[in-house]
């Protein structure tokens, strides 16, 4: 396998869009992501594109419009995760040393409302629903008033999780939220399942992301900027876990691959973006990541620690909760966000000296994607 | 008094009881009895699942038994849901909850018979029969539910 790096990045503001499609989310992002790289669409050899729920073959769609030169385009869908698998499979068509240069899109647009509806099979339909499993917030809510009783987690450090996001999302120009929330406001906003309230839960949205990979060898010509590159891509799926056969979170055994391939720990982070599709995701994170013990998630939030500013701040882009997950495109939009970190254009959310960042992302259900990015000195 | 025969002719007008999917528990015949949940184990390693599976998730054995599951338990988790649900008509707000059976699984189950405000994570819980919603023949889909445990 031989060294990847991130030679150019795009992506559009996250948000509604009645008069956009998907499909030109996805040739803006594409534009900007090779004017970044200095590139024309005729030297991209492989483009893989990660949707979900966006009809057939988006890639096609996207890119046709661009040119059709003939290269393979592969539709990728992992739930939430698919843009984080379409860099993945991007990452390892350069590593392989198949491809020189590979396209990692990611595209989504949603409706306001979205039911967990896995399959168009009736009898997997009313299976989730005489589960009562169709409402994806149920799931976090379940989650967080667990943790609430097992380790006394209280209401005020998970809201603190969503006050954070949207206040490093104000200096996100991509972020759909970029207004700051108080604690109160978390704690009065509308009640979707207890205690869930809108405001610990990501919104829908519509958007898109890419980036341009390119073997290191190759992006060294290209030369004036600091090169980002790939140091970790870690992807595994949640083995089976009960009460009598206890197996660890499928993003402890990631983190532990991740930091494997890089020769690091947690602590050797400079920033950090994970999946917080609810404000206790992002706690629970800390912990399966390795950045402190079961239970003790909550101080690293009270005490300002994943703040920018503070030791190790996590969703630097306001997160799934205020920069958005439009599902598709977000991993990408993380991958956006550690480049732009790296290479010191963060703007007013910048994270000093950034020389290495991790992006995590979860896909329904079991999918996790860890990657690991440095600046190359 | 209810009706419990699952089978009646529509031409009686009586309506009938309809379970949501077949083969995940047991249809009472009277009104004494609790429905079961249908489940497997696992004759290599001993683990039980519900729904039933052929293949076991923990030793992808592929021989398994039909069981009865017990049908009691305790409360791991629950939520209040409130806002509208994608293909669900029922009442809403509703409530969701995790049970830890002592066949060592937890099913996630619609929770009934008891306000919010008198749930408590560990507390016993019991299966129960319920309604989820009607059909156009005004025919009552019904599922297992779980409520609180009568002491």
């Amino acid at each position: 396998m031989r060294e990847v790096a991130v030679i150019g990045v795009g992506m559009t503001r996250f948000g509604r869009y009645e008069d956009k499609s998907s499909i030109e989310h996805g040739v803006e992002v594409t534009q900007a992501a090779l004017k970044d790289a200095g590139l024309g669409w005729k030297e991209v050899q492989i483009a893989y594109c990660g949707a979900a729920q966006q009809g057939m073959t988006p890639a096609t769609r996207v890119l046709a419009g661009l040119g059709t030169t003939g290269i393979p385009f592969i539709n990728v869908e992992n739930a939430s995760a698919s843009g984080s698998t379409a860099f993945r499979e991007a990452y390892l068509a350069v590593a392989t040393g198949l491809y020189d240069i590979a396209l990692a899109l990611g595209v989504g647009k949603m409706g306001r409302a979205f039911a967990l509806a896995s399959s168009p099979e009736p009898a997997e339909f009313n299976l989730m629903k005489t589960m009562g499993s169709l409402q994806p917030a149920s799931f976090f809510a379940m989650r967080m008033r667990r943790r609430m009783k097992e380790y006394g987690t209280s209401i005020d450090s998970l809201a603190r999780v969503s006050v954070k996001n949207h206040r490093h999302a104000v200096y996100n120009p991509y972020a759909q939220y970029p207004k700051e929330v108080t604690l109160e406001e978390v704690h009065r906003a509308r009640m979707i399942c207890d205690p869930v309230t809108v405001l610990h839960l990501c919104p829908t949205g519509d958007g898109g992301a890419a980036a341009i990979l390119c073997s290191k060898e190759k992006a060294e010509k290209y030369g004036a900027r600091p090169l980002i590159t790939v140091a970790a891509s870690a992807f595994r799926t949640q083995v089976y876990s009960s009460k009598r056969h206890p197996s660890p979170d499928v993003t402890t055994v990631t983190a532990k691959e991740a930091y494997e391939q890089v020769g690091c720990g947690p602590w050797d982070m400079d920033l950090v973006q994970v999946h917080e599709a609810a404000t206790v995701e992002e706690i629970d994170n800390y912990e399966l990541l390795g950045f402190c013990n079961p239970g003790e998630g909550e101080r690293l939030i009270d005490d300002g620690v994943t703040q920018i500013g503070g030791r190790i701040p996590f969703n630097t882009d306001g997160g799934l909760l205020a920069r958005g997950h439009p599902i598709g495109p977000t991993g990408l939009a993380q991958i956006w966000e550690t480049v732009m970190q790296l290479r010191g254009e963060a703007g007013q959310r910048q994270v000093e000296g950034a020389r290495i960042g991790m992006a995590h992302m979860i896909g329904y259900e079991g999918v996790c994607i860890i990657h690991i990015l440095k600046k190359r000195l | 008094m209810e009706s419990y025969n699952n089978t009646q002719s529509s031409e009686t007008g009586e309506r009938k009881r309809v379970p949501i999917v077949e083969g995940l528990f047991t249809m009472p015949s009277s009104p004494d009895e609790r429905p079961q949940l249908i489940g497997s184990r696992c004759k290599a390693c001993g683990e039980v699942f519900c729904p039933k599976r052929l293949i076991c998730a923990h030793c992808y054995e592929q021989d398994a038994e039909e069981v009865s599951l017990s049908g009691k338990g305790r409360l791991y988790t629950y939520t209040i849901i409130r806002a509208p649900v994608l293909g669900y008509q029922g009442p809403i707000p509703f409530v969701v909850g995790q049970i830890e059976l002592p066949e060592g699984l937890t099913i996630q189950s619609i929770l009934t018979g008891c306000e919010p405000e008198g749930l408590e994570i560990g507390m016993p819980m019991e299966i129960t029969l319920g309604k989820l919603e009607e059909d156009e023949a005004g025919n009552e889909i019904v599922t297992y539910m779980f409520k609180p445990a009568v002491q």
